[in-house]
């Protein structure tokens, strides 16, 4: 990979919510770089912006956004702490919209968490847990809660006409009244690099992958279930996204180069294009992402039938 | 427990209050808007909503005539600084002209209307995906009265948010209008249908690979091929049964009737009807089996007399027994004994 030299300080995260993956892609070895994952999912090498191939990665991101039944648990995450230490990766965790249930289980995880820590948040009552009872922990705006139109399927980007709320005063008052300096964002379809110029914000941006949507009802996670029990609110699960993907292709695609769509779990995913590469490439050349976040095992796994993959 | 009742016009509010609904609700999409943001940013429709003042100043009125409430939807998931003045110039009317609530779902402008003190109430939209008692409180910090439960949200969680933060007022889905996602985390557009339509409807060819790289065996295949077929049932129910009604003109699923008992005893405020462009017929049906239903509980019937009557108004037990229909299918084993619990 022709890797171009960035002046431009940027740091590099994988996220994981399998802690197997933490040895299946080598970080416990350390000295992981932003190419070696790539290489390691299988992707093409052009889906990474190429000022990102050398850089190491920094910190980790355990956890899941999207469904409270892959909350960690305690003995998972003090495994994840204590090896992520070990390495030097900054470790931060991932929470997803929650029930009181869920809830719970993150109040436990919170306390097993060492002060200064970040915590992602996706659920505005996650974030008031936090606030009140948690204040040393540091809270991050989640992608779900910076919402914008980020359909694989439009045509153009006309259609995209919801704004990015991270330009309402409203919206960042919110956050700034809750202490929090860092969003998440996806690279929506037709972003242009200038979309991730936030005005006193460090910005995050997930790749190559984007979510359409998640759902409570999980289609693969109701794998297992009888009939009667299946695409229930709260259903139980045997995590079947940790063993199964599944690509989706429109049947109709009007359009010949519609982008590459996955459910992972409850939620659907896209690939990034090489245009939304070329726009995160150029915007964190402006410098104005501080962050990358790449999908460690919660992805599309082109690369499956590597051996690390086999546990 | 009041009934809250969509109209997407000035015309259909009088029937429906009529018909007994307590609280009617609506969007509103000048002229204005249209030119400067385009039809589906206010409250994420181009139909079925009001357009001029004077309708806004009528309904209103009309309301209070029978002694009923009216709710201004500003639903979209986010707005930007550009759309906040026109946002607030038209809360400042509906507060002027007498309106009682509005709904609400974007987090800043929530923040905005607050700030503009206009003393009306605010309603937490079902898009705001309110799923916690924290969550609840935070909504409560900023100035919420009401918070409208999103969809497949279990009964078990309605009642632990209902006495875990009593303070509010809370509103279920009780009819019509189903969607398989988390609707307030759906970045998606309802396309044209020529373009692919919403995307729950679109039409996808799945491809199920596993992650491990091993290839997927005839007996996986088998149980993947069933699961999905079961899906496509499920979203045949959860889609009205094929956008159906009875022969009377009852629209199928999803429905919450049989849960009314428990939403009563768990102190929540309102019922809400959903689908707001559907035509008036059918919403003046789903209201009388809604009303049918609050009346036979009222006449102190047991909960399960109550669930046998509201399964018996469309004559489909079948379609209620498979759950798929219900909005709360934990309901059934509150009932019938079923064994699941998700809590």
């Amino acid at each position: 990979m022709p890797a171009a030299a960035s002046n431009h300080q940027i740091e590099v995260g994988i996220s994981i919510c399998d802690k197997h993956t933490f040895n299946r892609l080598g970080l416990a070895k350390g000295n992981i770089t932003a190419g070696d994952i790539i290489r390691l999912i299988g992707l093409p090498e052009s889906l990474l912006a190429s000022q990102l191939w050398n850089t190491e990665i920094c910190s980790l991101h355990y956890g899941n956004e999207f469904c409270e039944s892959l909350i960690p648990s305690l003995s998972d995450l003090g495994y994840i702490l204590s090896s992520a230490e070990a390495v030097g990766l900054k470790l931060r965790l991932a929470t997803p919209l929650v029930s009181d249930h869920g809830l719970e289980k993150l109040r436990r995880l919170f306390c097993r968490i060492p002060q200064g820590h970040e915590i992602i948040i996706n659920d505005w009552g996650v974030l008031r847990l936090l606030r009140h009872e948690f204040p040393s922990l540091i809270a991050i705006a989640g992608r779900q809660l910076c919402k914008t139109i980020k359909d694989p399927r439009l045509p153009s980007p006309e259609w995209a006409s919801m704004p990015l709320p991270v330009f309402s005063d409203g919206f960042m008052s919110s956050l700034k009244n809750s202490n929090i300096s860092c969003l998440e964002l996806d690279v929506p379809p037709f972003a242009e690099p200038a979309d991730f110029a936030i005005h006193n914000m460090k910005i995050s941006v997930h790749a190559p992958y984007g979510f359409v949507y998640k759902s409570r009802i999980c289609r693969i996670g109701s794998l297992h279930l009888n009939w009667a029990d299946k695409f229930i609110p709260g259903h139980a699960c045997k995590k079947e996204c940790l063993t199964y993907i599944c690509e989706m292709k429109r049947t109709h695609a009007l359009l010949g180069d519609e982008m590459y769509t996955f459910e992972r779990g409850n939620a659907m995913f896209y690939r990034h294009s090489q245009k939304m590469v070329d726009t995160l490439s150029k915007a964190i050349d402006g410098g104005t992402i501080s962050r990358i976040i790449l999908s460690g095992d919660w992805n599309e796994n082109r690369n499956a039938n590597s051996k690390l993959y086999r546990g | 427990m009041k009934i809250a009742m969509p109209i997407a016009n000035s015309t259909e509010a009088e029937p429906l209050l009529i018909a007994g609904a307590d609280e009617i609700y609506f969007g509103m999409l000048p002229p204005k808007w249209v030119e400067q943001f385009g039809g589906n940013t206010i409250n994420r429709r181009t139909f079925g909503n009001l357009e001029t003042l004077n309708e806004l100043r009528y309904v209103i009125n009309i309301a209070h005539m029978f002694g009923k409430q009216a709710s201004l939807t500003f639903n979209s998931q986010s707005y930007s600084n550009q759309q906040l003045p026109d946002l607030l110039d038209l809360a400042r009317y509906f507060a002027d002209y007498g309106g009682d609530s509005f709904i609400v779902s974007d987090i800043g402008f929530l923040v905005e209307l607050a700030n503009a003190k206009l003393g009306l109430r605010i309603h937490i939209s079902s898009i705001a995906t309110c799923r916690n008692t924290q969550a609840a409180m935070f909504y409560k910090d900023l100035g919420a009265t009401r918070v409208i439960f999103p969809r497949h949200t279990t009964l078990a969680e309605v009642k632990a948010i209902a006495s875990g933060s009593p303070l509010m007022e809370y509103e279920v889905f009780i009819q019509n209008d189903g969607c398989p996602f988390e609707e307030g985390l759906c970045q998606t557009i309802h396309l044209p249908s020529n373009l692919g339509g919403p995307i729950c409807m679109d039409s996808y060819q799945t491809i199920y690979k596993r992650a491990d790289g091993r290839s997927i065996s005839e007996e996986e295949l088998v149980l993947l091929n069933f699961n999905q077929d079961d899906y496509y049932k499920y979203l045949w129910f959860k889609f009205s049964c094929g956008f159906s009604t009875t022969k009377d003109g009852y629209p199928h699923g999803p429905c919450g009737l049989c849960a009314i008992p428990f939403f009563r005893d768990c102190g929540v405020t309102a019922i809400k009807i959903a689908g707001r462009e559907f035509p008036l017929g059918r919403k003046l049906k789903s209201l009388e089996m809604v009303r049918s239903v609050i009346k036979k509980m009222d006449a102190v019937l047991s909960e399960k007399e109550v669930t046998d009557f509201a399964q018996s108004i469309r004559g489909k037990q079948a379609y209620c027994k498979t759950g798929y229909m219900c909005y709360y299918p934990d309901v059934l084993g509150r009932v019938n004994g079923h064994a699941f619990d998700p809590l």
